[in-house]
């Protein structure tokens, strides 16, 4: 549904913003509210549906501006948010079932196929372990060309994008939560007993809840929470695993693995053609690695404070990244993130315009 | 779609210093949420002050940082909205800010009267008294 892809943005907003989710939730609704109203009043004073989209979108400013004025975005990122901004009023378009912007097809997939003409190379994940930890099953999911449905980044944004319509736990084990949430977004899960045995985590605690339209992810935080706030009990996704288990033991093995970005330094430069005055100087491609370093776990690169000392670099238009999994798995959360919105950038911009 | 009274250039720039004190200002008449702010500015300066909501969002977020003013949720209205409202502190940074302003500008005016010699050049009387 396009209204995802306006979610997509805004998420993406906060992760350049660096907010927490309850943050980043609150803008969203803040802002959302305010373009169902501008949408609304452009109706009550006559204009049609399609022109009183695009006012409220016009009206609504620049999202870089946006988040320039949220004060934390450098001058070299700027970049991202102009092209997302684009593709956020195509997505809202969609949301609002606008047709007609191109002859026949619906935006969402002349957005795409415009982007593979644009690009010319396959769009698909090209994340490529250079070292493969343990596990037939990644082996297994690398062999198949498609993306499979349980690679970590797929396992990532189906834990962060995903919806609960309902949640119904009543006098429900911790436990049985976790499996419900796992079950419900369809991932693949393990609880580490050996790991909470250790510190001594009580997953058999009786919890009840009852909610709508949850986000996995924050539902997930929730019943670990439940467990104790001095247990120590966390999360992670291995070999699109998702791994109940001891936060001590979250992964410090570095490990390097590529990642093609050729269709992003593409995006850069269509967007650099849409935007009056171009995008300003600056070497992409060093823009791109100082962007990664300063977004994705900024203190876990070398001279951070988290005691991990990640690197990367840049050799065409790859980037290769010397890091934990864990990490690597929010490179590609946010690699796939700048994606799904660049998906929808190129082409009808124009047509927007 | 054009607007007649867009915000030019210059009044822009000079937004830019009193962006806080437009938006504190606003709020004097009571409690507001975004969209009824950005109206009550135009409509209170016949369109000078137009802002975008990728301007007012942040400031109004930054003031609220500043505790200059306070905010809540309410759905009552039939649509989920964020009402702003001016705190204490508020109330009297709005009574400083606005008298530094209004002596700056005093101020500014007597040197462009001076400079375009004298009442005539600027006779155009403010708007609405």
């Amino acid at each position: 549904m396009s209204d995802q892809e306006f979610e997509n943005y805004l998420g993406l907003l906060g992760r350049f913003l660096r907010l927490d989710a309850r943050q980043r939730e609150e803008i969203r609704r803040e802002l959302r509210a305010h373009l169902d109203e501008a949408v609304e009043a452009n109706l009550a004073a006559g204009m049609g549906h399609d022109e009183a989209v695009r006012q409220a979108l016009d009206d609504f400013g620049d999202a870089a501006e946006l988040a320039d004025r949220f004060g934390k975005i450098g001058r070299n990122e700027r970049w991202f948010m102009k092209g997302t901004a684009i593709a956020a009023v195509v997505a809202w378009l969609g949301f609002m079932g606008t047709q007609g912007l191109t002859s026949g097809d619906g935006p969402q997939q002349a957005g795409s196929a415009t982007v593979a003409e644009v690009l010319g190379s396959p769009r698909t994940a090209s994340a490529a372990p250079a070292d493969k930890p343990t596990a037939a099953k990644a082996a297994e999911s690398e062999a198949s060309s498609r993306v499979p449905p349980t690679d970590n980044a797929e396992v990532a944004r189906r834990l962060s994008k995903g919806v609960l319509a309902e949640v119904n736990f009543n006098d429900w084990t911790i436990e049985r939560g976790i499996e419900f949430i796992a079950k419900s977004v369809d991932v693949n899960y393990h609880f580490m007993r050996e790991e909470l045995d250790e510190i001594g985590a009580d997953l058999s605690r009786s919890i009840t809840c009852n909610l709508r339209n949850v986000q996995p992810e924050a539902m997930l935080k929730i019943l670990i929470a439940e467990s104790g706030p001095d247990v120590g009990v966390s999360y992670r996704v291995e070999n699109g695993i998702l791994l109940i288990g001891s936060e001590h033991a979250r992964p410090r093995r570095l490990e390097t693995r590529c990642y093609d970005v050729s269709d992003l330094l593409a995006m850069r430069a269509a967007v650099a053609e849409q935007v009056p005055g171009g995008l300003g100087g600056g070497d992409a491609r060093e823009e791109f690695c100082r962007t990664l370093r300063r977004v994705v776990s900024p203190e876990s690169w070398i001279g951070g404070t988290s005691g991990v000392e990640g690197d990367l670099s840049m050799f065409g238009a790859t980037v290769a990244v010397y890091q934990t999994a864990d990490i690597h798995v929010q490179v590609e959360a946010f690699l796939n993130d700048l994606r799904s919105v660049a998906a929808t950038t190129t082409a009808p911009a124009s047509a927007a315009r | 779609m054009q607007t007649p009274s867009k915000t030019s250039d210059s009044t822009r720039d000079w937004l830019r210093g009193s962006l806080d004190l437009a938006v504190l200002s606003a709020l004097s008449s009571g409690e507001k949420y975004g969209y009824q702010i950005l109206a009550e500015l135009r409509r209170a300066t016949d369109g000078r002050i137009d802002l975008k909501a990728g301007t007012l969002y942040p400031a109004l977020h930054a003031l609220e940082a500043q505790q200059l003013v306070k905010s809540r949720w309410d759905d009552a209205s039939g649509r989920d909205r964020k009402w702003y409202s001016l705190t204490a502190a508020g109330r009297r940074r709005l009574r400083d800010r606005a008298r530094e302003w209004l002596e700056f500008t005093a101020a500014v005016r007597r040197l462009l009267e001076s400079a375009l010699g004298g009442g005539d050049a600027l006779a155009t009387p403010p708007a609405n008294g």
